[in-house]
């Protein structure tokens, strides 16, 4: 393994530390208009494109997106797996060992929970922001970094805002590989008394 | 007797030469550790591990990092940590660095949840070289400090007030030296940076030695300028004030070469408590001077000298003797020095004042002013303000707790604390930091230590703390890791397969430990190589108790130790107080009988309580080792004046009024003006003495009806 590979590597890492972090001012969210008492609930599936191998892992599951309460976030096929983000904090809630908490930096959590909820102002200023909108008011959002670290390994990702909701999220790496996150089904709910993290624990093993 | 006296005078002058010869041949003969001042079998320190936390220094700025570089690497003395990348090193090194947990019980769903997650999903990267996951593992495990990002060769990255720093790690040799020049290099580089912040445990000493250095520089020439004008203002003569000088000189060194023989070496805390024998010894010579100034033969002089000066000289003697029956070393040289400086005057004045010309003492029209004064005002002071003044020392002393604590007894630098606080937040993430010694056999052996300590904690403790083991660990730890990977491997090769993913094996066979020197941080860990430092956030009281049960680890506070042997000092000498008190009032009772109840009993307790009571008003009650040894002076010149004034005769007393006021007047000259520091403890020192030392003269005098006295000896004088 050469040594540039090896700082590709790091590099790697660094990104998905970095990807995440600081506001672009003067923008408001765009995505889910959610407000303290709403609950998103929707079906998605991801598609990790590994480049290199020409691999492609396929995976469907359902979110449920509440800005105050967290994210309650099931794989349902091909495995079952299912994670509850709240405050920065990642538990998997299907571990074999119990609940175990994942110690992911509460910035990279929070960067997921702001893309979203397509609220561009959380993301890190080591982007140059690209924003169309077309007649019917659905928004595409391109984000190209400009960081020379990140743009070694990160060339875009892209938001697709329809209707209010974020509906693809896609993240380019330079390697050619991607992930791509479609969301389907949406359904809009009052939160009222209903603990997300109860609810999410109860779906683990339905 | 010629021959006696002669023989006496020349081993009066040569024993002195004894002490400075020790001195300039071994200037290591004054002791300056905590050791020795702590009561024997006590000592907790380990030299080595003690000495990495005191030579810490760290430094940072928002400016050019390589610019302040260039600047530190002149200092004399200062050492700049440098290190190596890490990432590459921590790539390298991955199977011995993690112990992988995960791999044993939980390495498919650990495998699953990376392909499947949708914020920090599997690269392609990772499944041709890092098939274990292991560098994200070894990312969210907490590295030192957690908020502190590494930019080699010499910052750290930290935030500080929402600014990015460069903060750069050093030791300074402390030993070898001067912290002072430290501290003026660092605030030489400020005038030019202004962004920069330094913290150092030396230069927190530096700071205060060189305030308290200028303030007794100016009470000092204060204090001096005073006592020559009184010297010459009494006199006349600049040949008293060199003879003064001079026998005070020899006495204080006769009492060190005596510590020394005896004790093979001398602690700073005795030389300076010993310098208050000076108040004491330079009484004997004004009383000395004035009766050979008055007397026609130096023959009749000694004679009505020695028995004044023998039992003031024996009961100074028996109260200190008392202090050498303590188990403090300190308090044990203090007896021997004090007898030994106090013997030698009383024998100068007697041997060897009488040989020298004394010229006649002038009339002195202030002296005179404040006898008639005083003895106007007596009747005021013989009322019941005396009573009132005892009852009220003895509520402060009741009320009002000793307060030990050392940080209080010197002054601390705001701007050197308030860095101190920005660099611990930045570095450490918490304001305060606690440290516990792991010292062992070898470093290899400690870090075994460390990590079985490290697995007896919560993983919620362990984010308190700072174990440089989870940094680097042991050759044993090292070799366990990357036997787990091996016998793993096959697990990991099903559980992709299962996925269809393919995989490259990593080669695990070749893996071998590396030396904990190699580590990239290895400079910033407080290891050495006989053990290692353990950092604790300060306000997490229920860990450092956990720690505190481990028998391997000793925690450091070197503050605590300090407040205690002051604290077991100021006990002692509170106790020895009382006794020499008494000893000195039997002394006296023998003498005087029942009267000794007017003549010392009760002014010595108002000039203690009185001090106390000053003391409660302006410095709002600090109570501590000082001011009980404001009141070891306040008794052994108390005991003086009242010993000179009862055994002089009617005709005398005009004489001896005019020697205990000069007498009185020096002293406050010197040892009161240190009620006008800045630093808290001598403050309260100077204020204790001043006061005490007032009520003890003026009750010595007054309450022995001695307003007539007093506005006679006055008229004498202005004739």
């Amino acid at each position: 393994m050469t040594a540039t590979r090896r700082h590709m590597l790091c590099l790697t890492f660094l990104a998905l530390t970095t990807l995440w972090c600081g506001p672009i001012s003067g923008l408001t969210p765009a995505g889910f208009e959610l407000d303290n008492q709403s609950i998103i609930d929707a079906t998605y599936q991801m598609e990790k494109y590994l480049a290199a191998r020409k691999l492609k892992l396929v995976s469907h599951g359902r979110a449920r997106i509440s800005a105050q309460r967290g994210i309650c976030w099931q794989v349902t096929d091909p495995v079952r797996k299912t994670w509850f983000i709240h405050q920065g904090v990642v538990s998997d809630l299907s571990s074999t060992e119990g609940d175990t908490t994942a110690d992911t930096p509460a910035f990279m959590t929070q960067g997921f929970m702001a893309l979203l909820l397509g609220d561009v102002s959380q993301i890190s200023p080591d982007y140059n922001l690209r924003i169309n909108q077309d007649e019917q008011g659905n928004t595409k959002l391109y984000l190209r970094p400009q960081d020379p670290k990140l743009t070694q390994i990160i060339d875009l990702i892209s938001i697709h805002i329809v209707r209010g909701y974020v509906q693809n999220i896609r993240v380019v790496e330079k390697s050619g590989s991607s992930t791509s996150l479609t969301f389907d089904q949406f359904k809009t709910d009052k939160l009222n008394d209903l603990d997300l993290l109860q609810d999410c624990r109860d779906k683990v093993n339905k | 007797m010629k021959g006696i006296n002669y023989f006496i005078l020349a081993v009066l002058l040569l024993l002195p030469l004894g002490g400075i010869y020790q001195l300039l041949r071994s200037p290591a003969s004054v002791q300056i550790s905590l050791e020795a001042l702590l009561p024997q079998h006590t000592n907790q320190l380990k030299d080595e591990l003690s000495r990495l936390l005191k030579q810490k220094v760290l430094i940072a700025t928002k400016q050019d990092g390589s610019k302040l570089h260039e600047q530190l690497k002149q200092i004399p003395g200062l050492t700049l940590n440098e290190y190596q990348p890490l990432e590459e090193f921590t790539f390298l090194h991955r199977y011995q660095l993690l112990n992988c947990s995960y791999c044993r019980n939980n390495l498919t769903d650990t495998i699953t949840s990376a392909l499947y997650n949708p914020f920090a999903s599997i690269t392609d990267l990772e499944l041709s070289h890092d098939p274990f996951l292991v560098m994200r593992h070894l990312m969210e495990q907490p590295q030192i400090p957690a908020k502190i990002s590494y930019d080699p060769p010499f910052c750290l990255r930290g935030t500080i007030n929402r600014e990015q720093y460069c903060l750069i790690t050093a030791t300074f040799d402390y030993e070898h030296f001067s912290s002072q020049d430290l501290l003026n290099s660092l605030q030489q580089i400020r005038l030019t940076d202004p962004s920069l912040l330094y913290t150092a445990d030396a230069l927190f000493a530096a700071s205060a030695s060189r305030n308290a250095q200028n303030d007794m520089m100016r009470i000092g020439i204060i204090s001096t300028i005073g006592c020559v004008i009184l010297f010459i203002l009494t006199f006349h003569s600049i040949r008293i004030l060199l003879f003064t000088v001079l026998t005070l000189g020899i006495a204080l060194l006769e009492g060190i070469a005596a510590v020394l023989m005896l004790f093979g070496s001398i602690h700073a805390i005795t030389l300076a408590l010993g310098a208050c024998l000076i108040g004491i010894c330079i009484d004997y010579n004004l009383h000395t001077f004035m009766t050979l100034s008055d007397e026609k033969s130096s023959k009749a002089a000694v004679l009505k000298l020695k028995a004044p000066l023998l039992l003031s000289l024996l009961s100074s003697v028996a109260a200190y003797l008392v202090m050498a029956l303590t188990d403090l070393l300190v308090l044990r040289q203090l007896s021997v020095m004090a007898v030994v400086t106090l013997t030698t005057t009383y024998l100068l004045m007697l041997y060897l004042l009488p040989h020298l010309p004394i010229p006649k003492v002038a009339p002195n029209p202030l002296v005179a002013l404040m006898l008639k004064g005083a003895g106007n005002i007596a009747v005021l002071w013989k009322t019941a303000l005396w009573g009132i003044i005892i009852l009220a020392g003895i509520w402060c002393w009741l009320s009002h707790p000793a307060d030990d604590d050392v940080a209080r007894m010197q002054q601390v630098d705001a701007q050197l604390s308030q860095h101190n606080q920005l660099l611990e937040q930045a570095l450490h993430d918490h304001r305060s930091s606690v440290w516990f010694q792991l010292p062992a056999s070898s470093l290899q052996m400690a870090l075994e230590q460390c990590e079985q300590i490290r697995d007896s904690l919560s993983k919620d403790q362990l984010r308190h703390l700072l174990l440089p083991c989870s940094i680097i660990p042991s050759n044993r730890q090292q070799s366990a890791n990357i036997k787990i990977y091996q016998q793993s491997l096959p697990q990991l090769q099903k559980i992709y397969q299962q996925f269809g993913v393919d995989i490259s094996p990593p080669d695990l066979d070749n893996q071998t430990v590396f030396a904990p020197r190699e580590h990239p941080l290895y400079n910033l860990l407080p290891i050495t190589d006989h053990g290692l430092l353990i950092r604790v956030d300060g306000s997490a009281d229920d860990l450092i108790a956990r720690l505190n049960q481990f028998p391997e680890l000793l925690q450091i506070r070197q503050r605590q130790l300090w407040s205690q042997a002051f604290g077991k000092y100021r006990t002692q000498l509170s106790i020895l107080l009382c006794s020499g008190f008494i000893i000195i009032a039997l002394m006296l009772y023998a003498r005087w009988g029942r009267q000794t109840l007017r003549i010392f009993v009760l002014p010595a307790l108002c000039a203690l309580c009185g001090g106390t009571l000053a003391n409660v008003l302006w410095t709002q009650g600090y109570m501590n080792l000082f001011t009980v040894m404001a009141g070891f002076m306040i008794l052994g010149l108390g005991t003086d004046y009242c010993v000179f004034y009862h055994l002089s005769s009617e005709q005398e007393k005009s004489r001896t009024l005019h020697t205990l006021l000069i007498a009185w007047l020096t002293t406050e000259i010197s040892f009161g003006m240190l009620a006008l520091s800045d630093t808290a403890v001598i403050a309260s020192f100077g204020l204790n003495l001043a006061v005490g030392l007032a009520l003890m003269l003026s009750g010595v005098i007054i309450w022995s009806d001695g307003s007539n006295n007093l506005i006679r000896g006055g008229n004498d004088i202005s004739k």
